[in-house]
């Protein structure tokens, strides 16, 4: 469970580390002080953050970008080590850390894999030659069971084609070749693909919008 | 027997209604719809097999179940399966028209239920296009894959495959 356990970890990280606009409706109180107490604050600089790391996890990873990840979260960990747990961390530290912690929150791309399995999947699927990465914009995958508990994988492919014929002849054609990589890589999840386009992210209803 | 068609052509004109501002229940009523005319495509098919009557098939069709159809359809999309693998050894031959029924049906199956039960989902209306569109393929499948004998073995599984086993 390692790389689940790595996963949470920096997930909870990257919240931490969002950084908060204060806004308040008391006269009496500095927001800009508070904002400025808040962007030092480093309670995502911690060993922590990065707990459950283990390179092997990642093997499905281009062995550069597993090397990259690893030199990455090897250098956060030694500075997350330096700080005084009983103080503050140092500008010099957050600043160090800083661009290493936005590169591995980047690597795992939480918005687009929404657990550690989709990211496996999803990754290798993408790796895979016969991946029609040139006919989708954006692709995103996530686990669930399905209605009868068997165990799936949802992915949600978003096609740049905006005239309907072309459109429903790309999905067709994305469909079957993102079903037939995962059927071969994803065992034992069956690949459920719904295609959408592009322009659908914009106009996509809220649930409930239309009711 | 036409109900199979007519539901493929309801689930296009829902799909058609509100073209610019689609409701959400419409997109719902339009994956399943597609969904249900290939249920009813394979069921009545199945009931060919017995008996070309409409009463009887009609009769014959209310035994056929959708979680018995999806199991046949997840083996037939899966070669490594112990089912088709036997048929394999036999010298059947799962063509390509069939596997894309088999699997299209799955994944309609599997859209119907997420339409009509999950509320938490939302729908575009190109997204829905693509699933009558599936439909739509798996009425051209058939009538290739029909005339193959994978298909019959297909529809009896439909039935067969819960008494089956790999030791008899």
């Amino acid at each position: 469970m390692s790389l689940q356990e790595f996963w949470q970890s920096v997930r909870t990280g990257a919240k931490l580390y969002a950084p908060t606009r204060v806004v308040s409706d008391s006269p009496r109180m500095n927001t800009a002080v508070l904002d400025d107490i808040l962007a030092r604050a480093d309670l995502w600089l911690a060993p922590k953050v990065v707990k459950g790391y283990d390179p092997v996890d990642f093997s499905f990873l281009p062995p550069e970008r597993r090397a990259a990840l690893t030199a990455q979260v090897d250098e956060f960990r030694q500075v997350a080590e330096q700080v005084d747990p009983r103080g503050q961390a140092t500008y010099e530290q957050i600043a160090r850390a800083k661009p290493l912690f936005r590169e591995i929150v980047q690597a795992l791309e939480f918005d687009r894999f929404a657990d550690p399995e989709a990211f496996r999947i999803g990754k290798q699927a993408e790796a895979d030659p016969r991946f029609p990465s040139g006919d989708v914009s954006d692709v995103r995958y996530r686990m669930d069971v399905n209605w009868e508990g068997e165990p799936v994988v949802r992915i949600m492919a978003y096609v740049p084609e905006s005239e309907d014929e072309a459109f429903l002849r790309k999905a067709a054609d994305v469909r079957e070749r993102i079903q037939n990589i995962v059927f071969e890589i994803g065992e034992p999840y069956w690949p459920h693909v719904s295609l959408r386009k592009s322009s659908d992210l914009d106009e996509l209803p809220e649930v409930g919008d239309d009711e | 027997m036409k109900s199979p068609e007519h539901l493929l052509e309801l689930a296009r004109s829902i799909l058609e209604m509100d073209r610019r501002r689609p409701r959400q229940v419409s997109l719902r009523r339009a994956v399943s719809t597609a969904y249900y005319a290939v249920f009813h495509l394979l069921g009545l098919e199945y009931t060919l097999m017995f008996s070309d009557d409409p009463a009887v098939r009609a009769g014959i069709f209310r035994a056929v179940n959708h979680a018995d159809v999806q199991k046949a359809a997840r083996d037939f999309s899966n070669p490594k399966l112990p089912l088709p693998g036997v048929l394999v050894s036999k010298g059947v031959v799962v063509t390509p028209e069939l596997l894309n029924v088999a699997k299209s049906f799955i994944d309609l199956k599997d859209a119907r239920t997420s339409a009509d039960y999950d509320l938490s989902t939302t729908y575009t209306r190109a997204q829905v296009a693509a699933f009558v569109e599936l439909a739509e393929q798996v009425f051209e499948d058939w009538a290739v894959a029909k005339k193959a004998p994978a298909a019959r073995l297909f529809l009896a599984c439909f039935h067969l495959k819960n008494a089956w086993s790999p030791d008899r």
